[in-house]
This record gives structure tokens, sequence and C-alpha cells, in this order.
């Protein structure tokens, strides 16, 4: 008997080619990195601490299978033969969970519902056209970076996946992926809430870079906003709801859940709203398990991976630009009176663009307050990232 | 080259939908915003 056979974990290390190896021992360390960011509060924690832990472990739990293949016994997300997937669902421990909830969309609408539920309209209502003028600014990178995606290789359905990142919204891209380049699932989602989570830590020096100081510093007061009655709301999402999903029935389900779970915050039934919170803590705690569980040494290996790494990029930046550009043009058009900074908000992520703008507010002046006047961006931003996926999903297969 | 002026016809086409979509979405909260401040009136008069 081999004395490597006690320790298959190392063994494996010998039996991969060097450069799978050297990328797998780099994974490890990138997992633990983001584990410590995310303690740290650096990077977004909800997602950070559950996806680098899994992808730590995924990379360091590789071992030889049958056959005397290297595998993990976590998930194995290329499978599709019937009688494959039958074992694979018997040996992988998250196989059910990716095959019965990622693959068919249901995470991405379960976190969209849950998103609804802690959704408030009050700031998007007060001032819907300031907040979806920002939102459409934010959008840019949505836009722009399909024709790029497309100049680099990809098809319209892939490049159109790899756009949808520019909106910010993790269950977009899912769903997007989904139904447009299911092969490329994998790496444009894990790339996706990687990324989202990193907006927060790159987004502050995209600020200092564009908004001069005295801009920063413009106060807006909170209490300027209109109190809207909750039926006005819960108006508002039953009819949004129905009337987006009659424009757009392929992106039905993500409507349907987002305003859903806004009907229910509005209409005040105690128990659904208790039972959303719980769903979104749940969802996105599993979602970012089996994120970094599908985050192993052979899907970083995908050749495409790099080029999406650097469109979705290239997306969340041209976005958070377009942002702060259509936060300018607010400013100018008031008169000075809107804060630039409510732009970056506008590239949804909710809440932490928001927070990112108030806390880039603060380190001008400490006693400004523009988070109520961000939220109202920011929740128009989940709204036409919704719209512009289901235009994508609509549009796309048509050319 | 053909498929990126095809990728920008999508691009800018998606964007003018969104527009108008966006337009749309704004005009329900102001439907709504009038026909909910009309009631509350009418419920003060009474």
């Amino acid at each position: 008997m081999n004395i490597w056979d006690f320790f298959p974990g190392f063994y494996s290390f010998i039996l991969m080619e060097p450069t799978h190896a050297f990328i797998r021992i780099l994974l490890i360390l990138l997992g633990l990195f983001l584990v410590y960011m995310g303690y740290k509060e650096k990077l977004d924690p909800l997602l950070m601490l559950p996806i680098g832990f899994t992808m730590a472990v995924v990379n360091g739990g590789i071992l030889i299978m049958g056959e005397g293949q290297l595998g993990t016994l976590f998930v194995d997300p290329l499978v599709s033969e019937p009688t494959k997937l039958l074992d694979a669902l018997q040996i992988n421990f998250l196989q059910p969970f990716y095959n019965f909830t990622f693959a068919n969309g249901l995470i991405a609408c379960l976190v969209f519902m849950g998103i609804g539920g802690i959704t408030d309209l009050d700031f998007f209502i007060a001032r819907p056209f300031l907040s979806l003028f920002l939102a459409l600014g934010a959008e840019l990178g949505t836009i722009l970076t399909l024709p790029l995606a497309v100049a680099l290789g990809f098809s319209l359905k892939e490049a159109a996946s790899i756009a949808i990142v520019g909106g910010a919204d993790g269950p977009m891209v899912l769903f997007t992926s989904l139904m447009l380049a299911k092969h490329l699932f994998v790496p444009i989602a894990v790339m996706a809430y990687v990324y989202l989570g990193v907006c927060y830590a790159v987004y502050p020096y995209l600020i200092k870079l564009l908004i001069p100081k005295r801009l920063r510093a413009i106060p807006m007061d909170p209490f300027e906003i209109r109190t809207v009655p909750p039926s006005e709301k819960f108006a508002f999402a039953i009819v949004a709801g129905v009337v987006l999903s009659l424009l757009f029935p392929v992106a039905a389900p993500l409507f349907a859940c987002f305003f859903f779970g806004v009907a229910v915050k509005e209409s005040n039934i105690g128990r659904f709203r208790e039972f959303l919170d719980i769903l979104l803590s749940g969802s996105t705690m599993f979602l970012g398990f089996t994120l970094g569980g599908l985050l192993s040494v052979t899907t970083v290996m995908n050749p495409k991976v790099f080029l999406i790494l650097i469109l979705g990029m290239v997306a969340l930046l041209l976005s958070g630009i377009g942002g702060l550009v259509a936060g300018l043009i607010a400013c100018k058009l008031s008169g000075g009176k809107i804060n630039p900074l409510i732009g970056i908000a506008a590239v949804s992520c909710v809440p932490t663009t928001a927070k990112v703008a108030q806390h880039c507010a603060m380190e001008v002046d400490e006693t400004i307050l523009i988070l109520p006047h961000a939220m109202g961006p920011n929740v128009a931003g989940v709204i036409t990232t919704a719209i512009l996926c289901g235009i994508y999903v609509t549009l796309v297969p048509l050319f | 080259m053909a498929d990126v002026i095809v990728a920008l016809r999508i691009a800018i086409l998606t964007y003018a939908l969104g527009l108008l979509a966006c337009g749309l979405v704004g005009g329900i909260v102001l439907v709504i915003r009038k026909i909910t401040s009309d009631r509350s009136k009418g419920v003060e008069q009474t």
C-alpha cells in the first residue's frame, strides 16, 4: 500500500498537471483571503464568507474517484447525461441543491423574492423619474459590454449573459445566463457574485476619481422625501408586476417574485414577512455555499473564464461611471441641490451601493445623510436591470 | 465586424425599449399616486 493513499487530498496534487496544481493552491489561498475580507467586512460578508470558505474547501477536497479520475464530493455542474446525473445526485452532497434550485433558476427567484421583502419603495415612489434617470445611466455597462463581448469572440447569447453583470444584480445574472448561455452559467454566476462583493471595495476609488470633494459634500434633506402610504406601494407592486410580466413574459418569474415580495411587505402579513426574512438569509447562504463549491480548478481552467473576468469588471466599472455621470447631470440640472453620489447607488446591488454613497459622503462631512435619497435610485436600479434582463432574454434569441 | 454591428444594434434597441419600459413604470407610479391622493381627499371631505 502506498503511504499517499492515506492522504488522497495531498496525493491528488502529485497526480495533477503542475499548472492545475498551482492554480488549485491559488484558489485555496484566494478562498481564505475572501473569508478574511468578508470577516473584516472589507467585502460583503454575506457572500464572501460562504463563497470563500467553500471555494477553499472544494479545492482542498479533491480526491481520486472511480476509474482513477480526480473529482470532489461537492457538485459536478457539467454532468447532463441522465444515468450519470442520477449517480452524481447520489454521490455529490450539493448536487441535488444545484440541479433542483440552480439549474432551473429557482434560487435566483427565491433571492429576488427575499430582496422584494426588504425593499423600501418610499424613496423610489417619491421621486420616480429622478431615480429611473439615474438607474438608466447606471446601465451603461449592461449596454456597452454586449458589443464589446461580441468583438472579443463571444456569441450574442453569451455576450448578453456577460453584459447583464453591469446591472449588478446577482439573481438577474443567474437568470439570464441560464436562459441564454447555460454552458457558461457557472463562470458567469461565480464571477458576478464575487464582483458584487468587490463593488463594496472598488467603487469608493471610482467616486474619488470622478466626483470633486465639494460636490460630494452637497447636503440633502432626508425629511423632504414625502411619506408614501403602504396602499400606494402595494398597488404599485401589483400593477408593475402584472404590466412588466405582460411586456416581458420570459422574465415574468423574476418580476413575479420581486413584486410579490414587495406586496407581502406592504400588505403587512406578519407571518409571510417573517418567512421572507428567513428565505432571503437561507437562499443567500446556500447560494454562496454552492457557488463556492462550483469554483473548483476545473471550472477556472475554462479558457473563456479569463475573458469573462475582464468583461465583468469592465461592465461594472462602466455602470459605475454611467451612474456617477448621470448623478453629475442631475446635480447640474437641479442647480446643485442633488448630491451626485446618489448616482452610484443606481448600480443596483441593494443596499451595498447606497451604503457606499453614504460612506463616501460621510468621509467629506460626517453630518451628511444621503442614504434615504440614495435608496430611490438603488431600487430603480433593480427594476431597470430586471427590465433589461427581460429585453435581452426576449430580444437576443431573435437575432 | 458584422456581428459587432448586430450587437450594437441590439444594445441600442435594448436601451430604447428599456427607456420606454421605465417611462411606463414612472407613469404607473404617477397614476397610482393620483388615484390614492384623490381617494384620500374624498375621505377627508366626507
